[in-house]
């Protein structure tokens, strides 16, 4: 006696065996294959010769894959673009709040202070808001320095960059490196040249770590 | 019988199309471009699923688990604003083949 049952989960086994293994599409295909034998019973069929011809028309489990396969590409592009969006916005409203912040509010803050300091009868050293500044500028650089590889390595992750372009653009980074060491520092040489080297080094590990991820992948294609 | 490459070519707008008549699920968009084209279009069954789910990534169309009365869950596919601007754009690709081979066949046997 035929088992339908039986019948269709040994046939998702076959398609999970040829790399069709998300349930949903298992599911899906499953539901297309009983709508099928059921209309094939309708017409006269038995019930075996419903599911033999039904399977059939299904198609065959690695040709399936194959098309699957590119569905999820397009899935992928269409991630990646969105990412690529979501970064691109981030950075630009985390600069832009982070500008306004320092340029605008913060010298109103501080003029603001003096002024509630004169009303009270305490004198609020000029020269500390100019030290103040500094350590705003500072922390805020490096915050923004040290979370640059890892914005480089998020780009390389959803495919906008590779380790081969990154390190094509050792040059410029260097160069951005040195501007970043001698803006965010004070200005003389030593303080340059200890903020550089890290900077530097982060960034060549992203290139090194940029270049291990698409090894492993070539591995695993 | 239609080819091969010309099924795959026609499969988009077939499908958005169909869709935009309203909500409908795998097996009944077969069952009915069969009967629409009196069995000459002809599917592997399976090989619709890829393509639905490539629109679906486009963000052409979107879909939901409908449970029916015999309790068996169906996926319906619906079209979206994206998928209509597709449809127009693709519409008016065919159309222009349509009509340039027409005008050709025209002048040829008339």
């Amino acid at each position: 006696m035929f088992d339908l049952d039986q019948a269709i989960s040994d046939w998702r086994q076959q398609l999970a065996a040829g790399g069709i293994k998300a349930h949903e599409v298992l599911n899906e295909l499953e539901s297309h294959l009983c709508d099928d034998v059921e209309q094939e019973v309708r017409s006269g069929m038995s019930v075996e010769q419903a599911f033999e011809a039904a399977t059939q028309r299904m198609g065959q489990a690695t040709v399936l894959r194959a098309e699957f396969e590119k569905a999820d590409q397009a899935k992928r592009v269409r991630v990646r673009k969105n990412l690529l969006g979501v970064f691109v916005v981030t950075m630009g409203v985390f600069i832009t709040s982070a500008s306004f912040g320092y340029f605008v509010i913060l010298p109103l803050a501080l003029r603001a202070n003096v002024q509630y300091g004169a009303w009270l009868g305490v004198d609020v050293p000029q020269a500390s808001f100019g030290f103040i500044c500094f350590i705003c500028r500072f922390v805020l650089g490096m915050g923004l320095a040290l979370a640059m590889p890892v914005g480089l390595l998020a780009l390389v992750r959803i495919g906008h960059l590779n380790h081969r372009k990154l390190a094509s653009f050792r040059r410029y980074i260097i160069v951005v490196n040195l501007i970043l060491g001698a803006v965010l520092t004070t200005p003389e040489v030593v303080s340059q040249i200890v903020m550089f080297v890290p900077l530097q080094l982060l960034c060549e590990a992203s290139i090194w770590i940029a270049s291990r991820w698409e090894r492993n992948e070539l591995k695993h294609a | 019988m239609l080819s091969k490459e010309l099924v795959a070519a026609s499969a988009e707008p077939l499908i958005l199309s169909l869709l935009s008549g309203g909500e409908s699920y795998g097996y009944a968009i077969i069952q009915e471009l069969k009967a629409r084209s009196k069995e000459r279009i002809h599917w592997t069954d399976g090989m619709l699923y890829p393509v639905l789910h490539r629109m679906e990534a486009e963000g052409w169309i979107q879909s939901r688990w409908v449970e029916a009365e015999n309790g068996r869950r169906r996926k319906y596919y619906s079209i979206k604003k994206d998928g209509q601007r597709a449809l127009a754009q693709q519409r008016e690709q065919w159309l222009t083949v349509h009509s340039v081979l027409a005008g050709l066949w025209k002048e040829r046997y008339v």
